[in-house]
């Protein structure tokens, strides 16, 4: 997930290439458009169908793909090609929400340990330490069957879990940073900690930390679906696309759309998110040198 | 001798971890909404039963001593007593880790025998289209979730080929480990697609390096050089790599264990949940959090006898 | 030298984890065989979950119930078809004239699975256990039972505190089943809980928790030449399409709680049978009439015509099952087969009587669903849908389920979804719990008829058999005329199997009856 490539940029003086930016990365072009492309369905799903996803049609139960119904529609007469459109929009409110908190409070954890070390720091590790100790999934799952099952629990869980990565990664790199004349220098200059931590520190300590959440949001897309699948997550009649292929599975013989499209789409959303985050590791990487 | 100085070190560093992760589960357990003794006894305990595990978890006393009941009955692995099975959930778990355990290793072991060759392949080839087809393939097992693999994967090689048993466990050795190969393979694609991009990093990285250069030039054979010195280094990063997958592969069997049937923790955690049996909840996150501290410490040694420069910091 | 000790250590350890692992293995696969290598001998049945408490008495929900019958027998049982007690272990009875002393006349040489006899001692501990055990949610069963004596090892003379149409009935429940004394003692609950014994066809061999329970052929039964099938492996497959395809792929011999869109699929397949096998569930909304709105029986009546029950059997059940119009299932043996579909769906007649009831724009009802339930979550999406249309607005929300069942008893609800299925063949147990205010407020509707009531009372104690069906004709117009209730579908179980298996019975009540269960 790319949390072994640990690297740590010294200043924020680095050499700006002279090719524009469109062109330095072809991984992270192609990444970008499957994004666009995907937020458009996102942020108006209501443009590409007039079907409501929750419209239920007594009269084309389990009708396979048509012209009137592209992805056909499940057991009760559900276009399936809305569903999917409007699962866009709770798969990638997942995958956001469910990194953003994290990806803050991990990295705030991770500067502050880092950045002034001693009983803080051990402080903080410890807790890491035995967050870690849980596997992931586990920890969520076992969080949920404390407060309940439902979409705003699972963030909850997520939350509870996620920070541990980029408290790790931050962290590390702020502890090689401090000692840079860099970082001595502000202090020398009588710079607060707040102004050094901020200004000096956190934009050049973020790189692997954002190139490891794009990541994330897909684990975490992958992880909402799987926590539907077993019942712990969104609830139907919300279409999300872990939840429809879950539905779906038991009819995969007899109509296998409604399984198949939402797994369609979860595999181009990530895999979208996956040459974005190769490109920005890129990009970052060509930046460095 | 060094090596069991650095085991005695890094078991004596669990202690506190696991000191603090009992704490964290003991909380976790009293966040639940409702009185303690009913919560561990379900909906269908008698006034008197009630009473008599009020008086067991210490209820009446202060949360320290509670805490201190509750650690005592962990550490003589007494896990409390499952209100479904009516049995203690000790012997639960003990029945059902085997299968979690070899879904684990199953898994690795394929995860290696997949990425190696692979990653190797597509490391060599970094540019043209075999690479290319690797790099897209991994890039797909990694975006599709485990449990619509697990579907593909029963359907095909289970229904329509016939070749796998369709989920379950069987009976004898060999059955379990057959039974065992495609839950592992789709426990293992994410992972595979992972571990490939690392080594194909490390491959294309050391193939530039100078030390590569020199033994070709000593007259070394190709065939020689590149697995001498290749497979050693890429061994190092990818059992980095492992320790940090082997916690998720654990969480992923909650999934796989559903698909497929298989009778491991993961399952026995979910059916905990469904039917509020906290006391199984309680004694399998603890069980995991165990596996996983033991896990890591399997791979921190492995990794300090692969590459004797690395010691506990 | 010193990368060879490395590499040396590292294959040690790596050896050692192995072998732990073969270690513990070797403790747990000593026993049992799969489907195919045993294919004439054993007969593999997959359901979703595992039984909890096998223990007759403390069985807690159907996994443990439907399993019972396979182990244990009591003096007399339900038919096939659940309509009628026949005779099981007692091979007849007498009844005394007042109607209040039963003497049963056991069959000769009973012994149980463990070689022991049948005793009269066995059976008055067994029958005044399930009687007197607190923990027990079948003791109700039992409560008119005075007295239980046995004059010698084949006769048993049951007393009432007062004249029961149902005893027989009750008697056949599960939980009066006969248990050796001796060895109950010993084991306590806890150990019963775990191996009960019986004088049931089949005997428990293996049971391992969440996986399987292995039944074994029971070497003292009583009917010659039975159980057919030697062995009876019930495993534990909680995904529905895993259990399926075990099935499809020839793993399993049956599949149990097959999902109700894959019966056509299954019948249609060619190698496998899919069978609807009747039972008493109902699926059925429960109102609660003290709140506003709900209290007037306009309105509820409306609500039962804006059913469009046929859509619910069509999408939920896939055709498997049928509208429910009385609140009793068909298969009760009081079910009113002439009892008119009063309120068949009609949504302009719905839209006059909200009209009539002051509320021509309808209004706001909340409907809680306990979370991670499938089948209620697509009932209720549906009749949103369906109430929408005579401007009734159902607001979904979800719960865990204990928290559902807490509003429930509180009548802290609008409306909810509930099942109902008969536990004894006698239809008293469900008027009892739906009709007769002080046990539970109606089913926790709130509501209230006090004729009905009366009524209800009666056929409780009426033994004249006519006079009892006409009570509960009346009972069924009246209660459906007040829709505290509305019935929406009567499900089947599901049960999907090989071609070759026959003999697989399933009483409306649940029960199974492996006696003639075989592979052809």
């Amino acid at each position: 997930m790319g949390t072994e490539n640990t690297i740590s940029l010294p200043e924020r003086t680095a050499i700006a290439p002279k090719i524009p930016f469109w062109q330095r990365s072809t991984t992270f072009n192609m990444g970008f458009v499957f994004l666009v492309i995907v937020l458009v369905f996102t942020l108006f799903p209501g443009l590409f169908t007039s079907y409501s996803p929750s419209a239920q049609d007594p009269n084309v139960i389990l009708s396979a793909p048509t012209a009137a119904h592209v992805f056909g529609t499940d057991n009760f007469g559900r276009d399936m090609f809305s569903r999917v459109l409007w699962g866009t929009r709770i798969d990638l409110e997942i995958g956001v929400l469910a990194v953003i908190i994290p990806l803050v409070i991990g990295s705030l954890i991770g500067l502050i340990a880092g950045y002034y070390g001693k009983w803080i720091d051990v402080l903080f590790m410890r807790l890491l330490d035995i967050v870690m100790a849980f596997p992931f999934t586990i920890l969520v799952i076992a969080i949920v069957a404390i407060i309940g099952p439902g979409i705003r629990n699972l963030y909850i869980a997520i939350w509870l879990v996620g920070w541990k990565e980029y408290a790790r990664l931050v962290r590390s790199e702020v502890i090689v940073l401090k000692e840079s004349e860099y970082v001595q220098a502000a202090k020398t200059l009588g710079y607060s900690d707040t102004r050094i931590l901020f200004k000096h520190v956190l934009p050049n300590v973020m790189n692997s930390a954002i190139v490891y959440s794009i990541s994330d949001v897909m684990m975490c897309m992958l992880v909402g679906a799987s926590m539907s699948f077993l019942g712990l997550g969104v609830q139907p009649p919300t279409p999300e696309w872990g939840a429809l292929i879950s539905d779906g599975r038991s009819l995969i013989s007899s109509a296998w759309w409604i399984c198949a499209f939402p797994g369609l789409a979860l595999a181009i959303t990530g895999i979208g998110i996956s040459l974005l985050g190769d490109g920005l590791s890129d990009l970052l990487r060509t930046k460095e040198h | 001798m060094n090596e069991l100085n650095y085991i005695i070190k890094r078991l004596l560093q669990i202690i506190p971890v696991l000191f603090c992760v009992t704490v964290l589960i003991f909380i976790m357990m009293r966040l639940i909404p409702g009185d303690p003794a009913l919560v561990m006894l379900g909906d269908k305990g008698s006034p008197e039963t009630i009473a008599a595990m009020r008086h067991q978890m210490g209820l009446d006393q202060s949360y320290l001593t509670q805490y201190w009941i509750f650690l005592n009955n962990l550490l003589h692995m007494n896990l409390g007593k499952s209100v479904y099975y009516n049995q203690p959930v000790s012997e639960l778990i003990q029945q059902k880790i085997l299968v979690t355990i070899t879904l684990t290793i199953v898994s690795t072991i394929l995860a290696i025998l997949i990425s190696f060759p692979l990653g190797y392949l597509s490391g060599i080839n970094r540019g043209n289209l075999k690479g290319q087809i690797i790099n897209a393939g991994s890039l797909v097992a990694v975006s599709l979730p485990s449990f619509w693999i697990g579907l593909l994967f029963l359907i095909l090689f289970g229904l329509k080929l016939g070749w796998f048993p369709i989920a379950g466990w069987g009976q004898t050795w060999p059955e379990h480990i057959y039974s065992m190969i495609l839950p592992g393979l789709t426990q293992a694609l994410a992972t595979c697609a992972l571990l490939i991009r690392n080594i194909q990093n490390s491959v294309s990285d050391i193939l530039k390096k100078d030390y590569v250069d020199f033994a070709y030039s000593k007259g070394l054979p190709r065939k020689i050089v590149r697995s001498r010195y290749i497979i050693k280094n890429v061994m190092v990063s990818t059992v980095t790599l492992f320790s940090m997958r082997i916690a998720y592969m654990l969480g992923g069997s909650v999934v796989i264990e559903t698909v497929f049937a298989l009778p491991g923790i993961g399952l026995l955690l979910l059916q905990g949940i469904l039917g509020r049996d906290y006391a199984i909840v309680q004694g399998t996150v603890f069980i995991f959090a165990v596996i996983v501290l033991a896990m890591n410490l399997f791979t921190d040694i492995s990794y300090s006898i692969l590459d004797p420069r690395v010691k506990l910091q | 030298m010193k990368k060879s000790v490395r590499a040396t250590l590292l294959g040690l350890l790596s050896f050692s984890v192995m072998l732990s692992s073969i270690g513990c293995g070797s403790q747990t696969s000593t026993s049992g065989n799969t489907a195919n290598s045993n294919a004439s001998k054993q007969i593999v049945i997959a359901r979703n979950a595992d039984s909890a408490d096998l223990d007759p008495v403390n069985a807690k929900d159907n996994n443990d119930i439907w399993m019972e019958n396979l182990f244990a027998e009591g003096l007399v049982q339900s038919s096939a078809d659940g309509k009628k007690t026949e005779p099981a272990l007692a091979k007849s009875w007498d009844v005394s004239a007042d109607k209040l002393t039963y003497t049963f006349h056991i069959r000769d040489g009973l012994k149980f699975s463990d070689g022991t006899p049948v005793t009269g001692e066995d059976w008055i501990y067994s029958l005044k256990r399930a009687r007197d055990t607190k923990s027990s949610q079948w003791a109700f069963a039992l409560e008119d039972v005075k007295d239980v004596t046995a004059p010698d090892n084949t006769t048993v003379v049951i007393t009432l505190k007062d004249p029961s149409a149902a005893i027989l009935s009750d008697l056949s429940m599960f939980n009066a089943s006969v248990m050796p004394k001796a060895y109950c003692e010993k084991a306590g609950d806890d150990g019963i809980s775990q191996k009960p014994i019986g004088t049931g066809p089949y005997m428990i061999s293996v049971w391992k928790k969440g996986e399987y329970i292995l039944f074994k052929k029971n070497p003292n039964y009583w009917q010659k030449g039975k159980p057919l099938t030697d062995e009876i492996k019930v495993t534990v497959v909680p995904d529905d399409n895993s259990r399926i395809m075990q099935l499809e792929g020839g793993q399993i011999d049956v599949a149990t709680n097959v999902p109700y869109d894959q019966m056509k699929t299954i019948g249609s397949s060619g190698k496998l049978q899919a069978v609807n096998l009747p039972s008493t569930e109902v699926h059925y909304i429960t109102i609660n009439t003290t709140k506003k709105n709900l209290n007037n029986g306009k309105v509820r009546q409306a609500l039962e015509y804006a059913t469009d029950k046929d859509a619910l059997v069509k999408t939920i059940l896939f055709g498997n099952g049928t509208k429910a119009i009385s609140f009793l299932s068909s298969e009760d043996p009081h079910f009113d087969n002439n009892l008119p579909d009063a309120h068949a769906y009609n949504v302009d007649k719905a839209k006059d009587l909200l009209k009539e009831a002051g509320l021509p724009n309808g209004f706001e009802v909340s409907l809680v669903v306990p979370a991670g339930n499938s089948s209620a979550q697509q009932t209720a999406t549906m009749l949103k849908e369906q109430w929408a249309k005579i401007g009734v607005t159902v607001n979904i929300s979800q719960l865990e389920n204990a928290a559902v069942s807490s509003q429930y008893k509180s009548l802290q609800y609008d409306i909810q979804l509930h099942v109902w299925t008969n536990d004894i063949t006698d239809t008293t147990e469900w008027v009892d719990y739906a009709c007769i205010y002080e046990n539970d407020k109606n089913s926790f509707t709130g509501w209230k008829n006090d004729q009905i009531e009366a009524w209800a009372k009666q056929a409780k104690i009426e033994l004249d058999e006519n006079k009892r069906m006409a009570l509960y004709k009346n009972i069924q117009e009246a209660f459906q005329n007040d829709a505290p209730l509305i019935p929406l579908y009567a499900v089947p179980y599901t049960v999907a199997m090989s071609k070759n298996i026959t003999g697989f019975v399933q009483t409306p009540l649940g029960n199974y009856r492996f006696q003639d269960l075989a592979r052809k």
